[in-house]
Protein backbone atom coordinates (compact mmCIF):
# COMPACT_ATOMS: atom_id res chain seq x y z
CA UNK A 1 0.00 0.00 0.00
CA UNK A 2 3.11 2.50 0.91
CA UNK A 3 4.63 1.65 -2.62
CA UNK A 4 1.82 2.55 -4.13
CA UNK A 5 0.93 5.92 -2.33
CA UNK A 6 5.33 6.34 -2.59
CA UNK A 7 4.93 6.07 -6.55
CA UNK A 8 1.99 7.77 -6.59
CA UNK A 9 3.70 10.73 -5.02
CA UNK A 10 6.60 10.42 -7.09
CA UNK A 11 4.19 10.80 -10.40
CA UNK A 12 2.65 13.60 -8.53
CA UNK A 13 6.14 15.13 -8.17
CA UNK A 14 7.31 14.37 -11.83
CA UNK A 15 4.15 16.30 -13.06
CA UNK A 16 4.62 19.12 -10.99
CA UNK A 17 8.24 19.78 -12.17
CA UNK A 18 7.06 19.54 -15.47
CA UNK A 19 4.48 22.21 -15.28
CA UNK A 20 7.46 24.39 -14.52
CA UNK A 21 10.50 25.74 -16.94
CA UNK A 22 12.68 23.06 -17.61
CA UNK A 23 15.92 22.28 -15.96
CA UNK A 24 18.25 25.19 -18.28
CA UNK A 25 15.96 27.43 -17.61
CA UNK A 26 15.62 26.94 -14.00
CA UNK A 27 19.44 26.40 -13.56
CA UNK A 28 19.54 29.93 -14.84
CA UNK A 29 16.76 30.70 -12.03
CA UNK A 30 19.28 28.89 -9.33
CA UNK A 31 21.82 30.66 -9.88
CA UNK A 32 20.41 34.17 -9.71
CA UNK A 33 18.85 33.53 -6.63
CA UNK A 34 22.24 33.12 -5.34
CA UNK A 35 22.78 36.82 -5.75
CA UNK A 36 19.67 37.85 -3.70
CA UNK A 37 17.16 39.06 -6.25
CA UNK A 38 15.01 37.30 -7.33
CA UNK A 39 11.00 37.53 -7.52
CA UNK A 40 8.90 35.44 -5.86
CA UNK A 41 7.41 33.94 -8.68
CA UNK A 42 10.89 32.82 -9.72
CA UNK A 43 11.30 31.27 -6.09
CA UNK A 44 8.24 29.32 -6.50
CA UNK A 45 8.72 27.87 -9.74
CA UNK A 46 12.47 26.76 -8.34
CA UNK A 47 10.83 25.16 -5.24
CA UNK A 48 8.02 23.32 -6.97
CA UNK A 49 11.00 22.16 -9.66
CA UNK A 50 12.98 21.08 -7.28
CA UNK A 51 10.45 18.66 -5.19
CA UNK A 52 10.50 17.02 -8.75
CA UNK A 53 13.35 16.87 -9.94
CA UNK A 54 16.79 15.07 -8.49
CA UNK A 55 19.18 16.57 -10.91
CA UNK A 56 17.93 20.22 -10.61
CA UNK A 57 18.26 19.84 -6.56
CA UNK A 58 21.72 18.33 -6.65
CA UNK A 59 22.85 21.48 -8.94
CA UNK A 60 21.73 23.58 -6.09
CA UNK A 61 23.21 21.64 -3.28
CA UNK A 62 26.35 21.55 -5.31
CA UNK A 63 26.17 25.42 -5.95
CA UNK A 64 25.95 26.08 -2.29
CA UNK A 65 28.88 23.89 -1.48
CA UNK A 66 30.88 25.90 -4.38
CA UNK A 67 29.97 29.03 -2.46
CA UNK A 68 30.82 27.62 0.80
CA UNK A 69 34.31 26.39 -0.51
CA UNK A 70 35.09 29.96 -1.87
CA UNK A 71 34.82 31.08 1.06
CA UNK A 72 36.79 29.06 3.10
CA UNK A 73 39.35 28.77 0.53
CA UNK A 74 39.67 32.89 0.12
CA UNK A 75 39.89 33.17 3.96
CA UNK A 76 42.46 30.52 4.57
CA UNK A 77 44.25 32.20 1.65
CA UNK A 78 44.11 35.59 4.12
CA UNK A 79 44.92 33.93 7.14
CA UNK A 80 48.04 32.50 5.29
CA UNK A 81 47.38 28.85 5.96
CA UNK A 82 47.71 27.78 2.15
CA UNK A 83 49.83 29.25 -0.68
CA UNK A 84 52.26 30.63 2.04
CA UNK A 85 55.19 29.41 -0.72
CA UNK A 86 54.06 32.83 -2.61
CA UNK A 87 55.66 35.86 -1.59
CA UNK A 88 57.93 38.46 -3.15
CA UNK A 89 60.82 37.59 -4.31
CA UNK A 90 63.82 39.56 -3.22
CA UNK A 91 63.81 41.42 -6.20
CA UNK A 92 60.50 42.96 -6.28
CA UNK A 93 61.08 43.83 -2.85
CA UNK A 94 64.16 45.54 -3.51
CA UNK A 95 62.52 47.37 -6.47
CA UNK A 96 59.56 48.68 -4.57
CA UNK A 97 61.73 49.61 -2.23
CA UNK A 98 63.53 52.19 -4.06
CA UNK A 99 60.25 53.37 -6.03
CA UNK A 100 59.27 53.93 -2.65
CA UNK A 101 61.94 55.74 -1.87
CA UNK A 102 61.57 58.07 -4.96
CA UNK A 103 58.05 58.44 -3.99
CA UNK A 104 58.56 59.32 -0.16
CA UNK A 105 60.75 62.10 -1.52
CA UNK A 106 58.49 64.02 -4.24
CA UNK B 1 1.38 89.50 27.21
CA UNK B 2 3.40 87.58 30.12
CA UNK B 3 3.51 84.62 28.76
CA UNK B 4 4.63 85.38 25.52
CA UNK B 5 7.58 87.63 26.76
CA UNK B 6 8.48 84.51 28.73
CA UNK B 7 8.38 82.28 26.20
CA UNK B 8 10.30 84.75 23.91
CA UNK B 9 12.90 84.94 26.76
CA UNK B 10 13.33 81.69 27.08
CA UNK B 11 13.95 80.64 22.90
CA UNK B 12 16.35 83.51 22.71
CA UNK B 13 18.15 82.07 25.64
CA UNK B 14 17.90 78.42 23.90
CA UNK B 15 19.47 80.14 20.49
CA UNK B 16 22.27 82.06 22.76
CA UNK B 17 22.96 78.42 24.31
CA UNK B 18 23.21 76.41 21.06
CA UNK B 19 25.52 78.98 19.32
CA UNK B 20 27.83 78.80 22.60
CA UNK B 21 27.49 75.23 23.26
CA UNK B 22 28.44 74.75 19.42
CA UNK B 23 31.62 76.91 19.77
CA UNK B 24 33.01 75.48 22.80
CA UNK B 25 32.85 71.98 21.57
CA UNK B 26 34.32 73.26 18.36
CA UNK B 27 37.23 74.26 20.46
CA UNK B 28 37.46 71.22 22.69
CA UNK B 29 37.95 69.00 19.41
CA UNK B 30 40.41 70.83 18.12
CA UNK B 31 41.81 70.17 21.26
CA UNK B 32 42.16 66.71 21.43
CA UNK B 33 42.83 66.36 18.02
CA UNK B 34 45.72 68.38 18.92
CA UNK B 35 46.53 65.77 21.27
CA UNK B 36 45.98 63.10 19.61
CA UNK B 37 48.64 61.07 18.07
CA UNK B 38 49.59 60.76 14.46
CA UNK B 39 47.28 57.45 13.12
CA UNK B 40 49.97 55.84 10.71
CA UNK B 41 53.17 57.02 9.67
CA UNK B 42 54.73 57.15 6.31
CA UNK B 43 56.82 54.11 6.69
CA UNK B 44 57.32 52.70 3.59
CA UNK B 45 59.95 49.96 4.67
CA UNK B 46 57.45 49.57 7.48
CA UNK B 47 54.65 48.70 5.28
CA UNK B 48 56.30 46.64 2.76
CA UNK B 49 58.15 44.33 5.62
CA UNK B 50 54.74 43.85 7.58
CA UNK B 51 52.28 44.20 4.60
CA UNK B 52 54.23 43.29 1.73
CA UNK B 53 53.84 39.59 1.63
CA UNK B 54 50.35 39.63 2.59
CA UNK B 55 49.21 41.79 -0.32
CA UNK B 56 51.19 40.19 -2.64
CA UNK B 57 49.39 36.84 -2.00
CA UNK B 58 46.10 38.81 -1.85
CA UNK B 59 46.88 39.54 -5.93
CA UNK B 60 48.44 37.08 -7.18
CA UNK B 61 45.15 35.18 -5.88
CA UNK B 62 43.05 37.36 -8.08
CA UNK B 63 45.19 38.09 -10.65
CA UNK B 64 47.80 34.90 -10.89
CA UNK B 65 50.26 37.25 -12.92
CA UNK B 66 53.43 37.61 -11.12
CA UNK B 67 54.99 40.72 -12.57
CA UNK B 68 51.22 42.14 -12.35
CA UNK B 69 50.69 41.50 -9.17
CA UNK B 70 54.44 43.11 -8.16
CA UNK B 71 53.53 45.84 -9.74
CA UNK B 72 50.06 46.56 -8.40
CA UNK B 73 51.32 46.11 -4.78
CA UNK B 74 54.05 49.16 -5.50
CA UNK B 75 51.17 51.07 -6.79
CA UNK B 76 49.32 50.34 -3.32
CA UNK B 77 52.01 51.62 -1.13
CA UNK B 78 52.64 54.54 -3.76
CA UNK B 79 48.61 55.62 -3.19
CA UNK B 80 48.61 54.93 0.53
CA UNK B 81 51.94 57.53 0.37
CA UNK B 82 50.08 60.19 -1.73
CA UNK B 83 46.64 59.58 -0.04
CA UNK B 84 47.87 58.97 4.26
CA UNK B 85 45.67 62.15 4.94
CA UNK B 86 42.68 60.40 3.63
CA UNK B 87 43.50 57.41 6.38
CA UNK B 88 40.48 57.65 8.86
CA UNK B 89 42.30 55.61 11.33
CA UNK B 90 38.81 54.04 12.08
CA UNK B 91 39.93 50.51 10.60
CA UNK B 92 43.97 48.82 10.66
CA UNK B 93 46.35 49.45 8.22
CA UNK B 94 46.59 46.42 6.61
CA UNK B 95 42.87 47.14 5.75
CA UNK B 96 42.82 49.83 4.50
CA UNK B 97 45.57 48.94 1.98
CA UNK B 98 43.85 46.14 1.39
CA UNK B 99 40.77 48.74 0.36
CA UNK B 100 43.19 50.75 -1.88
CA UNK B 101 44.78 47.64 -3.14
CA UNK B 102 40.98 46.26 -4.50
CA UNK B 103 40.44 49.29 -5.95
CA UNK B 104 43.73 48.67 -7.95
CA UNK B 105 43.03 45.40 -9.36
CA UNK B 106 39.41 46.67 -10.19
CA UNK B 107 41.45 49.85 -11.97
CA UNK B 108 43.17 47.12 -13.99
CA UNK B 109 40.16 44.84 -15.43
CA UNK B 110 39.25 47.91 -16.52
CA UNK B 111 41.79 49.11 -18.34
CA UNK B 112 42.08 45.43 -19.75
CA UNK B 113 38.59 45.60 -20.85
CA UNK B 114 39.56 48.93 -22.88
CA UNK B 115 42.88 47.62 -24.46
CA UNK B 116 40.77 45.68 -26.11
CA UNK B 117 41.33 42.49 -24.92
CA UNK B 118 37.31 42.65 -24.33
CA UNK B 119 36.38 38.90 -24.89
CA UNK B 120 34.05 36.25 -24.09
CA UNK B 121 30.78 38.43 -23.76
CA UNK B 122 29.99 35.83 -26.74
CA UNK B 123 30.98 32.67 -24.31
CA UNK B 124 32.30 30.48 -27.16
CA UNK B 125 33.34 27.10 -25.55
CA UNK B 126 31.79 24.98 -23.78
CA UNK B 127 28.77 26.60 -23.19
CA UNK B 128 26.36 25.21 -20.66
CA UNK B 129 23.60 24.65 -23.21
CA UNK B 130 25.56 21.29 -24.16
CA UNK B 131 24.80 20.13 -20.35
CA UNK B 132 20.85 19.87 -21.86
CA UNK B 133 18.80 18.09 -23.78
CA UNK B 134 16.80 19.89 -26.78
CA UNK B 135 13.87 19.68 -24.38
CA UNK B 136 15.28 21.32 -21.48
CA UNK B 137 16.01 18.59 -19.47
CA UNK B 138 19.29 16.97 -18.14
CA UNK B 139 21.64 15.14 -20.26
CA UNK B 140 22.15 12.57 -18.47
CA UNK B 141 26.19 12.29 -19.25
CA UNK B 142 26.65 15.76 -17.92
CA UNK B 143 24.08 15.82 -15.07
CA UNK B 144 25.43 16.82 -11.91
CA UNK B 145 26.58 13.22 -10.63
CA UNK B 146 26.49 12.43 -6.61
CA UNK B 147 28.82 14.22 -4.12
CA UNK B 148 27.76 12.46 -1.19
CA UNK B 149 29.14 13.56 1.74
CA UNK B 150 32.65 14.30 0.23
CA UNK B 151 32.23 17.96 0.18
CA UNK B 152 33.23 18.19 4.30
CA UNK B 153 35.94 15.78 3.66
CA UNK B 154 37.26 17.22 0.73
CA UNK B 155 37.74 20.35 1.98
CA UNK B 156 40.18 19.77 4.20
CA UNK B 157 42.98 18.60 2.09
CA UNK B 158 45.31 20.66 0.52
CA UNK B 159 44.74 18.93 -2.76
CA UNK B 160 41.04 20.04 -2.99
CA UNK B 161 42.40 23.45 -2.81
CA UNK B 162 44.99 22.94 -5.65
CA UNK B 163 42.48 21.50 -7.69
CA UNK B 164 39.66 24.15 -7.17
CA UNK B 165 42.38 26.80 -7.93
CA UNK B 166 43.08 25.01 -11.57
CA UNK B 167 39.08 25.11 -11.99
CA UNK B 168 38.96 28.65 -11.04
CA UNK B 169 42.25 29.36 -13.79
CA UNK B 170 40.19 27.72 -16.33
CA UNK B 171 37.22 29.90 -16.62
CA UNK B 172 37.48 32.62 -19.25
CA UNK B 173 39.04 35.73 -17.84
CA UNK B 174 36.51 38.16 -17.89
CA UNK B 175 34.41 35.22 -16.29
CA UNK B 176 36.47 34.89 -13.42
CA UNK B 177 37.08 38.82 -13.01
CA UNK B 178 33.51 39.44 -12.36
CA UNK B 179 33.12 35.84 -10.40
CA UNK B 180 35.65 36.59 -8.28
CA UNK B 181 34.96 39.95 -7.80
CA UNK B 182 31.32 39.69 -7.43
CA UNK B 183 31.54 36.57 -4.91
CA UNK B 184 35.11 36.45 -3.23
CA UNK B 185 35.16 40.08 -2.80
CA UNK B 186 31.58 41.07 -2.41
CA UNK B 187 31.77 44.05 -4.44
CA UNK B 188 28.02 45.15 -5.42
CA UNK B 189 26.73 44.49 -8.67
CA UNK B 190 25.94 47.80 -9.72
CA UNK B 191 29.34 48.77 -9.15
CA UNK B 192 30.46 45.86 -11.52
CA UNK B 193 28.66 46.12 -13.94
CA UNK B 194 29.18 50.21 -14.11
CA UNK B 195 32.92 49.38 -14.32
CA UNK B 196 32.89 46.43 -17.20
CA UNK B 197 30.11 48.22 -18.79
CA UNK B 198 28.08 45.27 -19.45
CA UNK B 199 24.35 45.51 -18.69
CA UNK B 200 23.09 43.69 -15.15
CA UNK B 201 21.63 40.88 -17.38
CA UNK B 202 24.92 40.12 -19.07
CA UNK B 203 26.41 40.21 -15.40
CA UNK B 204 23.82 37.69 -14.08
CA UNK B 205 24.69 35.46 -17.38
CA UNK B 206 28.00 35.64 -16.82
CA UNK B 207 27.71 34.64 -13.19
CA UNK B 208 25.64 31.83 -13.87
CA UNK B 209 28.43 30.79 -16.50
CA UNK B 210 31.08 30.77 -13.65
CA UNK B 211 29.17 28.75 -11.66
CA UNK B 212 28.22 26.08 -13.78
CA UNK B 213 31.46 25.73 -15.38
CA UNK B 214 33.31 25.55 -12.26
CA UNK B 215 30.42 22.92 -10.82
CA UNK B 216 31.09 20.56 -13.39
CA UNK B 217 35.10 21.27 -13.38
CA UNK B 218 34.90 20.17 -9.87
CA UNK B 219 32.81 17.50 -10.88
CA UNK B 220 34.89 16.01 -13.17
CA UNK B 221 37.94 16.63 -11.82
CA UNK B 222 37.52 16.05 -8.08
CA UNK B 223 34.52 13.78 -7.15
CA UNK B 224 34.55 12.02 -10.11
CA UNK B 225 37.43 10.65 -9.31
CA UNK B 226 36.87 9.52 -5.68
CA UNK B 227 34.05 7.56 -7.03
CA UNK B 228 35.86 5.47 -8.91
Amino acid sequence: MSKIAMKMNQILMAVMSRLTPSCDVITHKISESMDGKISLRDKLEIRIHLLGCKLCTRYRDQLLVIQDMLNKYTESVEHEQILTDVSLSETARERIRRNLGQGKNK
Amino acid sequence: MLINAKLKYSLQNRILFAIIYCFYSCSFIKQIKHFMPKQITPNPERWLDEHGDYLFRYAMFRLNDQALAEDIVQETFLSALKALDHFAGKSSERTWFVSILKNKIIDHYRKAGRQGKKVDLSFRDDDDSDDFQENGFWKLDRAPSDWGDTPEKAMEKKEFYEILQKCLELLPDRISQVFTLRQIDGIDSKKICKEFEISSSNLWVMLHRARSQLRRCLDINWFGLEEK
